[in-house]
């Protein structure tokens, strides 16, 4: 029995040593990683009041500290606006903002048709003349998505959006939005034009939160999610795929207050590399280690970062 | 306490007051009125000269907000009907002699219902029961209940209890002491939490978006969300304006229903 137990533990430990030492290996970031110097570096952190925003800030914030600049822990600021404005008059130094939030919050465009990169490069060239530096971008693209239940794909065979429009029968079709999602252009009354929603379809406007839950009850058959919360999977849920481009990109950058910019040109060099490691796959994983699992932010950012080999 | 300046506190005649009598004692009654009409006519000049974009279309036009309107008085009034129907009864109930000693029980119960996070509490109960206005209205009537049900019970605690029994040796059964010295002494105090309540359910019925449930909160959260400030302060301003409404009404009835002399 003894002797069991420790084969297994050391077995165990094995394939974890084996798998970080395989991931290290083939990560770009290690080299620059583990051997760049902050010291020197003092800044205020914050984010946005929800768990990507949060986990986000926290991997800067692990980083930073690994590294050994000093750091002000502000996240969870509520409200996308305040958060930004704490940013531009330097209450904090950075946060992570999303192109798609930049371009029609902020800079009051309309048009939701750009590709994820030529919205990045307008969304930063505006951006200069408020004093904010974009560092680049990430692969993931945290765009609004329609979720509804594996049972359900399956029952109808929906594979894409088209499918949930022509395959579930129009009776059962119970869209669930929430109230900023019905008010904006490249929301539900876009969706509908794209799609060809029939205007016969019920709409039920809830909580962005509440959304999950209900779609995976059936009260919604469609439910309006984020396409990297940890929930969609912790729930039983999919995403078909988008057939008919429509959804604005919403890819995270480090956005940072141009002064601090500035001042520690190590820290912008430091901290551009992460965002090209954080994949969709691995937004999600993350964001259910936080909201699924129940693990601290800090816990998690700092757990990824050493997978990864950037301390 | 009730002050009594007149002897004759029975007579059916003393609810009805002419209307005209009132505003002329009480100017006060016309101030509302008036500031309703200042704030309505802030809100019209601001979006009047404010160029609308193409987010701000779509909830500033007349279509959305009538709606938005509408849904908020249904959510706003049938809470407050429930609340009526519950709270004064209930306050009745608990203040009579044999049910004295349930009222800490039914005030805790009140307490825990208004303690409960709004927010959370309707997304609990949409889960539970099913999205959309009943459960909207049903969480808003726990939420405000509390006011009326105890501005009932110490409205009829506080009347002196020698008045009362002074009722019952000329003769009245409970009943006729109820309704002819009890309820017309404790009206002032009811009407006051009849008041807060109606203010208090105007406010939280801007939650209802997150239940399927509509109202102004249509505007307000993604007003803020969006950043359209446009959008935020009309869906403020229109339940100032609400609210400003049912409380007049209730300042009104107050005005009709409170016995004269007290």
């Amino acid at each position: 029995m003894q002797v069991k137990r420790i084969k297994a533990v050391a077995l165990a430990t094995a394939a974890v040593v084996a798998a970080m030492t395989a991931v290290t290996a083939v990560s770009p970031a290690n080299a620059a990683g583990s051997k760049t110097s902050l010291a020197g570096v003092n800044v205020v952190i914050g984010s946005k009041d929800f768990t990507e925003s949060i986990v986000l800030s926290k991997i800067v914030k692990q980083y930073i500290l690994a590294h050994g600049g000093k750091v002000t822990d502000k996240t969870n600021i509520k409200g996308s606006v305040t958060t930004r404005d704490a940013m531009t008059k330097g209450q904090i130094a950075l946060y992570w903002e999303y192109t798609g939030t930049a371009w029609l919050v902020y800079q009051k465009q309309t048009d939701t048709t750009l590709d994820p990169n030529t919205l990045y490069t307008k969304v930063v060239a505006a951006d200069k003349a408020n004093k904010v530096t974009w560092l680049p971008m990430t692969s993931f693209n945290d765009t609004y998505a329609w979720a509804i239940t594996k049972a359900e794909a399956a029952k109808y065979g929906i594979k894409t959006y088209s499918d949930m429009v022509t395959k579930i029968p129009a009776a059962e079709r119970v869209w669930c939005v929430e109230s900023e999602f019905a008010s904006r252009p490249d929301g539900m009354a876009g969706f509908e034009k794209a799609y060809n929603v029939p205007s016969t379809d019920t709409i039920k406007t809830l909580d962005t939160g509440a959304i999950y839950a209900a779609t995976q009850q059936g009260q919604c058959t469609i439910g309006e999610v984020f396409a990297t919360d940890g929930r969609i999977g912790a729930l039983g849920l999919t995403v078909p795929k988008e057939d008919v481009h429509y959804f604005p990109a919403y890819n995270a950058a480090i956005t940072m207050n141009t002064s601090v910019a500035t001042k520690y040109p190590q820290l912008v060099k430091a901290l551009s590399p992460i965002s090209a490691l954080i994949s969709n796959q691995t937004m999600a994983t993350l964001n259910a280690r936080v909201d699924v699992l129940g693990e601290d932010a800090d816990t998690v950012a700092k757990s990824w970062l050493a997978s990864v080999g950037l301390i | 306490m009730a002050k009594i300046k007149q002897p004759n506190l029975t007579a059916g005649s003393m609810y009805s007051q002419s209307a005209r009598l009132i505003f002329k004692r009480n100017r006060s009654l016309l101030v509302q009125p008036v500031l309703i009409l200042v704030i309505l006519g802030i809100m019209m000049t601001y979006i009047h000269n404010h160029k609308l974009d193409i987010i701000e279309k779509v909830t500033i036009n007349t279509k959305f907000i009538f709606k938005a309107i509408e849904d908020h008085l249904i959510l706003s009034f049938s809470a407050a009907a429930i609340i009526l129907l519950i709270a004064i009864p209930g306050g009745i109930i608990f203040t009579r002699p044999k049910m004295k000693r349930f009222t800490p029980i039914a005030l805790a119960l009140a307490n825990i219902g208004q303690a409960f996070p709004a927010v959370g509490l309707l997304i609990l109960a949409g889960i539970w029961f099913g999205f959309g206005k009943p459960v909207a209205i049903g969480t808003f009537a726990a939420f405000g209940t509390l006011p009326i049900l105890r501005n009932t019970i110490v409205g009829l605690q506080e009347i002196d209890p020698f008045i009362v029994e002074s009722a019952m040796g000329m003769g009245m059964t409970p009943g006729q002491a109820l309704r002819k010295i009890e309820l017309p002494l404790a009206v002032p105090v009811i009407l006051a939490g009849v008041r807060t309540t109606l203010i208090l359910t105007v406010g939280v019925a801007t939650l209802g978006v997150f239940v399927n449930g509509g109202g102004l909160g249509m505007l307000i959260i993604p007003g803020l969300k969006l950043n359209r400030q446009i959008v935020l302060l009309v869906g403020g301003m229109l339940t100032i304006i609400v609210a400003f409404t049912m409380d007049w009404l209730a300042r009104l009835a107050e005005e009709f229903l409170r016995p004269r002399g007290i």
